[in-house]
């Protein structure tokens, strides 16, 4: 390193660097607003972000469709805050039916997460590139489409994450992608996938997260019969209205569709009740799996 | 890891200046990198269980914001990489900088992020070249055509402030 650089970097010690005004404000409340959530020990879905109060055991019998063996969770004050959901119908695929590149990123995943274990560097962050059809070519499988959510540009890329096992085998695969769809709504997609590999007599727990224990959340989860004979689970979720204002308000919906399970999340950020506009969204792009 | 949200929440605010430079680094608006950054930290939270170790917590953030802030640059219709079309004379080069992050703000996106990463975050330009899938040559060589062009900014010799 040279005298500059040495010089350089005691100045970027020393030399303030400003922020708009209002920022950590800003990023407090975006703090604040973010879904609590139970991390489970289970191997992760990506893509639903949701806090859940249902009303009674209601919602269980509502969601055989694609999930299964629902237990509710109960909070101090006796109110659902949410549920334990293992998703049904998922095919798991034998791994040498999966592309090279599956193979190969779950030996590499595996030997960084051993690094990372043993004192090396974290395991680093992924990288979005190319698009469902890209994802379609690496991961060896053919992905259903939306063709919503397809009139809209993917933000950035797919992120392809392939889960291993200590050996080095892939046993669960995601592709996730976001749009920005109209009226400040973002959509996040995922595709799940699970392998041969998973752990015998277990299934994978949907990503639904409890509620926030701190407020009240209201909530609601519904089967959604498609058309074509199939169901999809919506499920919503909103803050109460005297608490408008911290309401970062988001619908998931979910489908399992040979074999593999789809889940959408719609984000908004405009305090509103998701009925009014997310959850008619969300069944048009329930619809729109083919 | 098995971070809570209090833990979360902790670290961003801690290096939450960290992360708008590196999304400003990328991006032209002090909006822009704002919007990156709000978009990393829910990133961030929903992939809290990739991070192995909370000593990391500062270069996993900024990476996250890096990511997000060229997913937004690309979405904005902006190419990532191009030649650096600093002028080499003329014009904002030819003025002194008294302020280090004014002169870096003159940079090229290109050259603003890798010397974020240097400068700022203490990456090596082997971690640069992985963070921002990058040959090695191409972070070196922004590098140093960025460290020229700060030298020029700068004075010719940079005193201790």
């Amino acid at each position: 390193m040279t005298d500059f650089d040495k010089t350089l970097k005691r100045r970027t010690r020393r030399e303030d660097t400003p922020l708009p005004e209002g920022f950590e404000e800003r990023l407090e409340k975006r703090l604040a607003e973010l879904p609590s959530g139970r991390r489970r020990p289970k191997v992760a879905v990506l893509a639903a972000c949701l806090c859940l109060v249902a009303a009674g055991t209601a919602a269980a019998a509502g969601l055989w469709g694609v999930f299964t063996d629902g237990q509710q969770k109960v909070g101090p004050d006796g109110q659902s805050v949410g549920y334990d959901l293992m998703i049904q119908g998922m095919t798991r695929f034998p791994v040498q039916e999966l592309g090279e590149y599956v193979l190969e990123e779950a030996s590499r995943q595996a030997e960084a997460i051993r690094e990372a274990e043993n004192g090396g560097p974290a395991v680093e962050v992924l990288r979005p590139e190319g698009d469902w059809a890209q994802a379609e070519v690496r991961i060896g499988l053919p992905l259903a489409r939306n063709a919503l959510l397809e009139e809209y540009p993917l933000w950035g890329g797919c992120i392809v994450n392939v889960v291993p096992d200590q050996e080095g085998q892939p046993i669960q695969v995601s592709v996730e992608g976001a749009y920005r769809l109209d009226g400040g709504v973002k959509a996040v997609m995922t595709a799940l996938i699970q392998t041969d590999r998973a752990p015998e007599g277990e299934d994978l727990a949907a990503g639904l997260y409890w509620a926030d224990q701190e407020g009240a959340v209201e909530v609601s989860a519904r089967n959604y019969p498609l058309a074509d004979g199939g169901a999809g689970v919506i499920f919503t979720a909103q803050y109460p209205q005297e608490d408008q204002e911290a309401s970062l308000t988001s619908c998931v919906g979910a489908l399992v569709m040979d074999g593999i399970y789809y889940s959408v999340t719609l984000y908004s950020d405009a305090g509103e009740n998701p009925e009014e506009r997310l959850v008619p969204l969300m069944e048009d792009i329930l619809e729109a799996f083919s | 890891m098995g971070l809570t949200k209090e833990e979360f929440t902790q670290a961003v605010l801690e290096h939450s200046r960290a992360m708008f430079r590196a999304a400003r680094a990328v991006l032209e608006q002090d909006a822009d990198a704002e919007d990156a950054v709000s978009e990393a930290v829910l990133l961030a939270w929903q992939k809290r269980g990739q991070l192995r170790d909370l000593a990391a917590v500062r270069p996993w953030l900024v990476k996250i914001t890096v990511n997000c802030a060229r997913r937004l640059r690309q979405k904005n219709g902006r190419m990532l990489y191009f030649d650096d079309l600093e002028q080499v004379s003329g014009g904002q080069a030819d003025r002194r900088y008294h302020v280090l992050w004014d002169a870096v703000l003159t940079l090229s996106p290109e050259s603003r992020t890798v010397v974020v990463l240097f400068y700022y975050e203490d990456l090596t330009v082997e971690q640069i070249g992985k963070a921002l899938k990058l040959p090695l040559g191409t972070v070196k060589s922004r590098l140093s055509r960025a460290r020229e062009r700060l030298r020029a900014m700068l004075g010719e010799e940079v005193e201790e402030r």
